[in-house]
């Protein structure tokens, strides 16, 4: 009887909790599994007032705990975006989407693009505090952990807005384009903006089949309009792979994305860096020996995510391309860091 | 983590309305789905992980065979090395691959490349081992191999704990559980999502901020960063261990307890009666007292104080600041043991909670970073940036930490309280008030599905 109760209450609780949180559930299920669901931009009048309810409470939150300047407004949620998604798939036809995943395969065998020798010999000359900006998801939060002070001791400033499970794919989840565009206004001196993502990114969007000409189509187009946001603001775009992961079947997915941002990137003179840093011989490795010949882990358990070790070693690769004129007295690491890039065959 | 997730919820409130179903059946069948589902949770996470452990209990229950057909000590010695081999190969196999590419290498296997990552649950499934391998030795009896299994994958404790000693579990699995105590489970769910979720997310947050870049903050943010980490860390593991004493409470177990108001300790040993109780119990009684304990004298028993605290730190990762993490608190211990011994002691206990926060809050500036050199940075900064201006709002945290601080103490047994309190609310009242506090907790809590430091241990 007792256990009879429990499962009630908590039946019931999840009941309440979810006519609140119906559109974050939704929103994480169309991350997670992949599933598209209209009920994202339907306003169904039977759950307005979980809507309201959960508004009222973000916006409690964000006085609350991220009111100060330092802190952006991400948005969660965009009505435009998928709006825009459905109007592109109606001027297509619609056998168009039917064609096979295969076809990347094709695409990527047809066009050897891997992330090698993409480093540009010219060096990157900033305006000391010039403010770096981060964007992307859980492998540049990673990146994150160790970038901005590496930057600092540069003279630079970096803000990192990077947040996990997000892409390209899923603006309804959340919007890239649209939370970088709100950087920009709120920051002024944004002069380096600095993306890494992709991991969340090789499925199928609404109706559209990922690998299909419309998929990537829409997701060069979003690509594109990073840049664009990017050169209104006069901001140079640093681009990094994404890098290989313990996943045979996810890198087949991620090197065609790869090719897919180093062709936007060199059309737009951006710079993208290869994931080579903590690559072994292009593959997967959780493991990378240093200059010292002795091995370090780089990468997580979970063979995606980086250690603090490898996020350094990929941190430097960027740090590798900016003239060094404002190095503080306090990096003094970083020249073993660069031995070990050395070490890879990974800096000439 | 798997716990957070809404999947969770309903796959395991589904197998509440299986397992209890069951003991009506018979409680054997009941044993055998909480088996199950233990497997099933690990697969979830990853299955690599649930091989390992698989593997890892036929060697134990192998292991503990041997001690029970043999009873000789060097049987038990012989299969606790191997138990603590294992763990010390996966735990430090960064450190000693390039030994192991030497030797494959040299027997003509250098195209293997060994990619060996850490098993989530080694340490502690480890020393639940441990336990039970002593426990046979002692009371000269064994469990069946299904029995062992459902210890050593107990969904609750494998993650990050609390050790659960083997005597301990088994007399809980072998009787018959009853479903109870729902308001406490309630409760301590609450109470975990709210440290974990809220608390702890917002104070990593905060705290990174500072932690990370210590020469841009004056002394006094450098202070609230330390203070923010130490609440933080707190926040994070208990919280952990609220939610899966819930978990544990649904199946009709009780876990120990493993915190109980840390930070009102008004010295460093009540600290560690006080922190992390069952990994302070398992130092105590299979490294201290083995070791010789106080029986050899007061000087030989501080030695064995600071190799008990040296070992402990190693565990949490073999880099010098977690070795200097567990000697600063092993120190601590030593002199609290030579004040004791010459009858010193600081009457205001206010006062001594006052010190030994801030001796537990410094130490963790080396279990914070990574290398020697950021800690002491972070100390030089620290030290250099008194100079630096303060702003009024940190002056404002500051004061409201010391209300907090003289507070603390009446938070006694909260959980207690609130489980009681929630009892008396009329049951048809229930869910709305239930679901009022995690719509809040939600609402309040950044996106994102957290994880537990102590996983990584």
């Amino acid at each position: 009887m007792r256990v009879i109760r429990f499962v009630f209450l908590s039946l019931i609780t999840m009941i309440f909790v979810c006519y609140v949180y119906h559109k974050s559930i939704l929103a994480y299920i169309v991350q997670q599994y992949h599933y598209a669901s209209d009920m994202l931009i339907l306003q169904i009048p039977f759950f307005s007032f979980g809507d309201t309810l959960a508004n009222k409470l973000e916006s409690m939150r964000l006085a609350l705990f991220e009111s100060n300047e330092t802190e952006l407004l991400l948005p969660q949620y965009s009505h435009s975006n998928t709006t825009q998604i459905q109007s592109s798939i109606s001027q297509k036809d619609t056998k168009e989407n039917e064609q096979s995943f295969t076809q990347i395969d094709s695409v990527i065998t047809n066009n050897p693009m891997t992330e090698n020798t993409n480093m540009q010999s010219s060096k990157l000359i900033l305006q000391p505090k010039t403010r770096f900006l981060l964007i992307g998801d859980s492998l540049m939060q990673g990146i994150g952990m160790v970038l901005p002070r590496m930057l600092q001791q540069h003279g630079f400033i970096a803000k990192n807005i990077a947040k996990q499970s997000t892409g390209l794919t899923y603006p309804s989840f959340f919007n890239w384009e649209e939370a970088t565009r709100q950087a920009f206004k709120q920051y002024n001196d944004i002069g380096v903006l600095v993306v890494c993502l992709g991991a969340n990114d090789p499925w199928s969007m609404p109706k559209v089949r990922f690998g299909t000409d419309l998929w990537e189509q829409i997701y060069r187009s979003r690509i594109q309009a990073i840049f664009d946001i990017a050169k209104e603001y006069n901001a140079i775009v640093i681009w990094y792979a994404v890098p290989a992961t313990k996943n045979a079947k996810l890198n087949k997915k991620l090197l065609y994305l790869n090719s897919l941002y180093k062709e936007v990137v060199y059309a737009n003179d951006g710079i993208f860096i290869s994931s080579d840093a903590i690559l072994q011989d292009g593959e997967f490795s959780a493991y990378l020996k240093d200059s010292s010949g002795k091995s370090r882990l780089v990468r997580a358990p979970d063979g995606i995510h980086f250690t603090t070790y490898g996020a350094k070693l990929l941190a430097q690769m960027l740090i590798d391309l900016i003239e060094d004129s404002n190095t503080t007295q306090e990096n003094a690491k970083e020249p073993k860091l660069q031995q070990d890039l050395l070490q890879n065959g990974v800096l000439q | 983590m798997v716990f957070f997730t809404l999947e969770f919820a309903i796959v395991f409130l589904f197998f509440l309305c299986i397992y209890w179903g069951l003991q009506k059946a018979h409680k054997a069948c009941q044993n055998i789905s909480l088996l199950l589902f233990n497997y099933a949770v690990l697969l979830w996470i990853d299955p690599y992980f649930a091989l390992v452990v698989g593997i890892y209990t036929i060697a134990i229950y192998l292991l503990s065979c041997l001690i029970y057909i043999y009873e000789t000590k060097i049987m038990l010695v012989f299969s606790l090395s191997l138990v603590v081999l294992n763990l010390a190969f996966f735990k430090y196999f960064s450190s000693i691959k390039d030994s192991f590419d030497t030797i494959f290498s040299l027997v003509g296997l250098d195209v293997v490349d060994i990619n060996i990552l850490f098993p989530l649950g080694l340490s502690f499934y480890t020393f639940a081992s441990i336990t039970y391998l002593c426990s046979v030795s002692k009371a000269g009896q064994i469990v069946s191999f299904f029995s062992l299994a459902t210890f050593l994958s107990f969904f609750p404790t494998f993650v990050s704990g609390p050790i659960m000693r083997s005597d301990f579990f088994f007399s809980q699995l072998h009787k018959e559980r009853h479903f109870g105590k729902t308001s406490l489970i309630v409760t301590l769910i609450l109470f975990g999502l709210f440290k974990k979720v809220l608390c702890a997310t917002y104070l990593q947050t905060y705290s990174d901020s500072i932690l990370q870049n210590p020469a841009d903050y004056s002394t006094l943010s450098l202070l609230l960063g330390i203070y923010a980490y130490a609440v933080r860390l707190y926040c994070d593991f208990s919280g952990y261990v609220d939610l899966v004493s819930a978990f544990a409470l649904m199946l009709g177990f009780t876990l120990p307890q493993n915190f109980n108001m840390p930070y009102a300790a008004r010295n460093i040993k009540e600290f560690w009666g006080r922190w992390h109780i069952s990994l302070s119990l398992f130092i105590r009684d299979y490294i201290y007292i083995p070791l010789g304990g106080n029986k050899r004298g007061f000087l030989l028993a501080q030695l064995f104080v600071l190799i008990s605290f040296s070992l402990s730190g190693i565990w949490h990762g073999n880099t010098y600041n977690f070795l200097i993490w567990g000697l600063l608190h092993g120190l601590g211990t030593i002199i609290f043991n030579c004040m004791r011994a010459c009858k010193l002691s600081i009457p205001i206990p206010y006062v001594s909670a006052f010190i030994t926060f801030h001796f537990v809050t410094f130490a963790w500036i080396f279990f914070y970073y990574p290398t020697l050199d950021d800690s002491l940075f972070y100390l030089e900064s620290f030290i250099t940036n008194s100079t630096k201006p303060v702003q009024y709002y940190e002056i404002l945290y500051i004061f409201l930490c010391g209300i907090a601080f003289i507070l603390y103490p009446l938070c006694v047994n909260l959980h207690i309280k609130c489980a009681l309190a929630f009892h008396k609310i009329p049951f048809i009242l229930q869910p709305i008030v239930l679901s009022c506090f995690f719509i809040l907790i939600i609402g309040f809590a950044p996106s994102g599905i957290p994880n537990f430091i102590y996983a990584g241990f």
